[in-house]
């Protein structure tokens, strides 16, 4: 056993002298170029998913590359779209890794993109402060030498989020077979059709075919790298739960003359309710709220250890000091939320009226960490507004009630995910941080916890399997906006990235 | 002096002509005989955003009171001229200057229950309570009881807000003239075809031609009655100001995952700023906002005397409790408010997204009354941000700004009409408490302020009289909304209002 880890420590510190410091640079690149004109078909197919019948060829196109390179592939039917899972088995006593990709994209609002149609992918380089289109030809000059001297990319739904990265993953099974190598673990790909809609039937799908999707580990092949564009490792992601809260004045907007200084202000209860929740600082003063959360010498050294400008970061936002939540933008992530996402009451600017509005919404959303129960977390914003003296309804209050309570809340929440947190130091943390540092000869940047959340929480508690992210995509690819882009040396990174883990020993 | 005699006589002999129950009579025929004329004038459209109607009406108007034997003139203005009607009995009496408004709101037809809230229709309730139109000859052969308890109503734009008491004055000064009752003062009348967009020439035009409206009491024909239905006279309004505040988070709304406990939040910051500025009962925090105010024992009376009922408008408005800075409705409106009308930040219910806000938005209304100067009170709320640790400034941050001070807000104000109020026992009005008392055989509702606001303390600043308000409008008229209406039993007593104030002499 020590004999073959010093072999095998041997061989890396040998390959990465032989590959001067990248191993697979050039043929990514090679071969990443080459598949522009079926990147570019890819991104041609429409990806939707609230116009469900449009996806047949995006889920058939899915079906033929992944049984091209050799995979058995399966549709996982639900009452909607479908999963589809492709798997290549190599040994029953070989460990097994799913990957998870994403194939639909965020809809598109054609008038907002600087170019014809969002579908229709198209070159930019950066010149002069702007995205210029540039012949496709011009990708033919690109080397190894001169790719990060030029920012070019290409621009078009899912670029980014997710199609990159599925044609990454691609490149990589070609990369793997013109160098005849074999994969030493059994890899299954689970293919999502609704992310952007939430994953509905993703829950019941993982545990209706959990036998099929049993596996030792999760990978997920999306998301943006660390802004220093170094490569990265996201180990968990916080989980989101949601609160609407709604406040009540008069049953209709009254008056201002005739009734400011008699009709209760919602706002005013609104205000009231909200102030509470807070210090000025912005760290939440409910009773419990942080409880089970310690950041252990340990934990903080990881934290501290993710390259974070903070000082780029405030001054990008224009704000002088972030909330008082803990010492770091990283520590920050590591405990729960809780942010109001818009908050709406009668009209303002040139709509405004003068009345006595009639409610108040808040909407809340509370960003859960591994150590917070979004029931438990919801159920202490529910006693602290009962404390504040309120009557908690799950639903519009009735007359009777409204004359009966002077201050009347409706609550209504619901949890869209759970978090989920993998140790850095688990065996599959360790073997993607080597598989990264052996492709790129750095040290990956290794979030413990990213702020935003993803619906894979059901392969973790369900297949009970951790999960890491293996996000390769540029930090400004204006996801989920118009003008989604792609840099192309990252598409390229990203071949390199995969092509890695693929080959990574897996014991 | 002989001719003030001979009128003098000829009132004393035609009073009891004109006892309540003939009079009634003879204005109830002149309503329904000329109704024509009132849905020919409810048909003019009337929104002062259209200036080639607005001529067309203001035409009208100035030809029907040179019928009436008035003399007009048009008061230009660098918006939409004003006109000035002046009827001159006798250069010794006493001169009345009466505010009437002509334009109307703006209308959405789709949202009108009628073909054209132009075209007036009769309207009655059916047995569900909803009102179906009739035909107008079922105001024929009817008594005002059964009139008003029919609940006849006439729907279009403006019949209550405000060409009905327009109208109301043209029949009532009919009848006065056919009855040889000659008014025992001198009458102007302002008539304002812009009162919807706040009236913006109407100060420059009062100090502009001080003259020509220089009188000894303003009368405003215009509002809706008391709810209790009772004949209602407004002493006072309050004045309206304007706050808007603007708080900050980062420059462009973010992701709330990924800032969520990192980038400050500015629905958070108006919440502290808005829950510091009232304690939960609704009375206003800040130091020194009801200074000035005292309701004596004599004041209290006059409030108590009104006759609300609490118990209906919370039932209504379904709300438990009322904010507690005044002990009952109307002294509450004896004190300056501070009100959130709107607040905005994000997004909410199906647009709602998952960011931390750039930016919350609060706009404030304070109604002022004749002891709050507005620039005390806005100075007194500003200053309070300030002391929260706000840095206050009249316009957006610059990035240093932003950059220089966490807690920032934008401070906008404005004034647009401070607060009047006569007092209840001025000649004023005795004069008109006495002449409703006459005509109603009952004591008018007397409210001392009204919790709304008009333009008119112009008038009141700069030509130093005293003015009051004879609201004679059903309450439940929907002013400012689709299907506004006026009961046509309100029309009649209107007319017999102005009947009676017409020849009661002061």
């Amino acid at each position: 056993m020590r004999k073959k880890i010093t072999l095998s420590i041997i061989a890396i510190m040998f390959t990465i002298n032989s590959f001067s410091q990248r191993m697979y640079k050039e043929e990514a690149l090679k071969v990443g170029i080459e598949s522009i004109n079926e990147f570019r078909e890819f991104l041609s197919l429409k990806n939707d998913a609230n116009n469900k019948n449009e996806l047949e060829p995006l889920i058939q196109w899915g079906i033929d590359n992944f049984e091209n390179y050799g995979f058995k592939v399966e549709r996982l039917e639900t009452p909607e779209l479908p999963l589809l899972l492709a798997s290549k088995i190599v040994s029953t006593s070989a460990k097994t890794i799913l990957i998870y990709l994403q194939f639909d994209g965020q809809p598109v609002d054609n008038s907002r993109w600087n170019q014809e149609n969002p579908y229709k992918a198209e070159l930019k380089i950066y010149d002069a402060g702007e995205y210029k289109p540039v012949d496709w030809s011009i990708l033919e000059t690109i080397t190894t030498n001169n790719i990060n001297d030029s920012d070019i990319r290409i621009f078009a739904r899912s670029t980014s989020d997710a199609k990159g990265p599925v044609m990454m993953l691609l490149n990589a099974f070609k990369i793997m077979n013109s160098m005849n190598h074999k994969l030493n673990y059994n890899l299954k790909v689970i293919m999502d059709f609704e992310e952007e809609l939430g994953s509905p039937n993703l829950t019941n799908a993982v545990k209706k075919y959990s036998d099929k999707l049993k596996s030792d580990a999760l990978l997920i092949y999306d998301g943006p790298e660390h802004p220093s564009n170094l490569p990265t490792l996201e180990f968990g992601a916080r989980g989101i739960s949601q609160i609407t809260l709604t406040s009540y004045g008069p049953i209709v907007p009254q008056h201002s003359g005739h009734f400011g200084n008699y009709a209760p202000n919602p706002v005013f209860r609104m205000s009231e309710i909200l102030n509470s929740m807070k210090d000025k600082n912005g760290r939440v003063i409910i009773d419990g709220f942080y409880d089970g959360i310690d950041i252990d010498e340990k934990t903080l050294k990881i934290l501290k250890e993710v390259p974070d400008d903070e000082l780029k970061m405030k001054d990008k936002m224009q704000f002088k000091t972030p909330d008082d939540v803990a010492s770091s933008y990283q520590e920050s992530i590591q405990y729960p939320s809780l942010n109001v996402r818009g908050i709406q009451s009668g009209w303002v600017r040139d709509e405004v009226r003068t009345i006595v509005p009639s409610e108040c919404i808040a909407e809340i959303d509370v960003r859960l960490v591994l150590e917070s129960d979004g029931n438990r977390l919801i159920n202490l914003i529910k006693n602290h507004i009962e404390n504040l003296g309120y009557v908690v309804l799950e639903r519009k209050p009735t007359k009777k009630e409204r004359l009966k309570y002077n201050k009347i809340i409706t609550m209504n929440s619901s949890i869209s995910y759970d978090a989920y947190r993998t140790e850095i130091d688990s065996f599959i943390g360790e073997w993607l941080i080597a598989s990264l540092k052996r492709t790129f000869n750095v040290e990956p940047v290794k979030i413990r916890t990213s702020g935003g959340s993803v619906p894979i929480s059901p392969f973790v508690k369900i297949l009970d399997i951790p999960a890491v992210s293996v996000p390769t995509v540029n930090k400004d690819n204006n996801q989920h906006s118009p003008n989604e882009n792609i840099k192309i040396s990252n598409y390229i990174n990203g071949i390199e990235a995969y092509l890695g883990i693929l080959l990574e020993d897996l014991k | 002096m002989k001719l003030f005699k001979v009128i003098f006589l000829s009132i004393i002999i035609s009073s009891p002509l004109f006892g309540q129950r003939e009079f009634k009579n003879e204005v109830l025929e002149q309503a329904v005989n000329n109704i024509d004329e009132f849905i020919e004038f409810l048909s003019y459209p009337n929104d002062a955003n259209n200036k080639e109607n607005i001529e067309k009406l203001f035409k009208w108007t100035s030809n029907r009171f040179n019928k009436l034997g008035f003399k007009t003139k048009r008061l230009e203005t660098e918006s939409i001229p004003l006109l000035l009607a002046e009827l001159s009995y006798n250069k010794d009496y006493r001169t009345i200057l009466i505010y009437l408004h002509l334009d109307g709101q703006p209308v959405d037809n789709s949202k009108w229950y009628q073909e054209d809230p132009y075209k007036p229709v009769l309207k009655k309730p059916n047995t569900n309570g909803e009102y179906v139109i009739v035909d107008w000859e079922n105001l024929n052969n009817k008594t005002l009881e059964e009139i008003d308890d029919e609940n006849l109503r006439i729907f279009a734009r403006s019949a209550s807000d405000a060409k009905g008491p327009v109208m109301m004055l043209i029949n009532a000064l009919e009848i006065v003239n056919n009855n040889n009752l000659t008014p025992k003062f001198n009458i102007k009348l302002i008539m304002d075809f812009e009162e919807e967009k706040s009236s913006p020439s109407l100060p420059s035009t009062v100090i502009k031609y001080s003259d020509d409206l220089k009188s000894d009491g303003l009368l405003i024909f215009d509002g809706p009655q008391h709810s209790s239905g009772l004949p209602t006279l407004n002493f006072g309004n309050r004045g309206i100001s304007k706050i808007t505040l603007t708080t900050y988070g980062p420059i462009v709304p973010q992701h709330s995952g990924h800032f969520g406990n990192y980038a400050p939040n500015p629905v958070f910051r108006m919440s502290n700023i808005l829950s510091s500025m009232k304690d939960e009962n609704g009375l206003v925090l800040i130091d020194g906002y009801y200074d000035g105010i005292e309701i004596t024992n004599e004041i209290l009376e006059d409030l108590n005397r009104v006759p609300d009922d609490e118990q209906k408008m919370l039932s209504e408005m379904q709300f438990k409790s009322p904010e507690k800075v005044g002990r009952s409705y109307q002294e509450a409106l004896q004190y300056p408010s501070l009100n959130v009308r709107g607040i905005q930040s994000g997004w909410v219910k199906n647009e709602v997204r998952t960011i931390i806000p750039s930016e919350c938005i609060a706009e404030i209304d304070i109604r002022l009354v004749l002891e709050s100067d507005g620039y005390r009170l806005h100075e007194l709320v500003r200053q309070h941000i300030e002391n929260l640790g706000y840095k206050v400034l009249d316009r957006r941050p610059t990035k240093e700004e932003r950059m220089s001070y966490d807690k920032i807000v934008t401070f906008d104000s404005s004034i647009s009409y401070p607060a009047f109020r006569t007092d209840i026992n001025s000649d004023l009005g005795k004069w008109l408490s006495k002449s409703l008392t006459k005509t109603f055989g009952k004591t008018p509702v007397k409210k001392r302020t009204s919790g709304g606001s008009v333009p008119i303390s112009p008038f009141v600043s700069i030509l130093d009289i005293p003015a009051v308000g004879v609201p004679t409008v059903n309450k439940d008229n929907n002013q400012h909304s689709p299907n506004e209406n006026i009961k046509v039993s309100n029309y009649i007593n209107g007319i017999r209002t102005f009947i009676g104030i017409l020849s009661e002499k002061y």
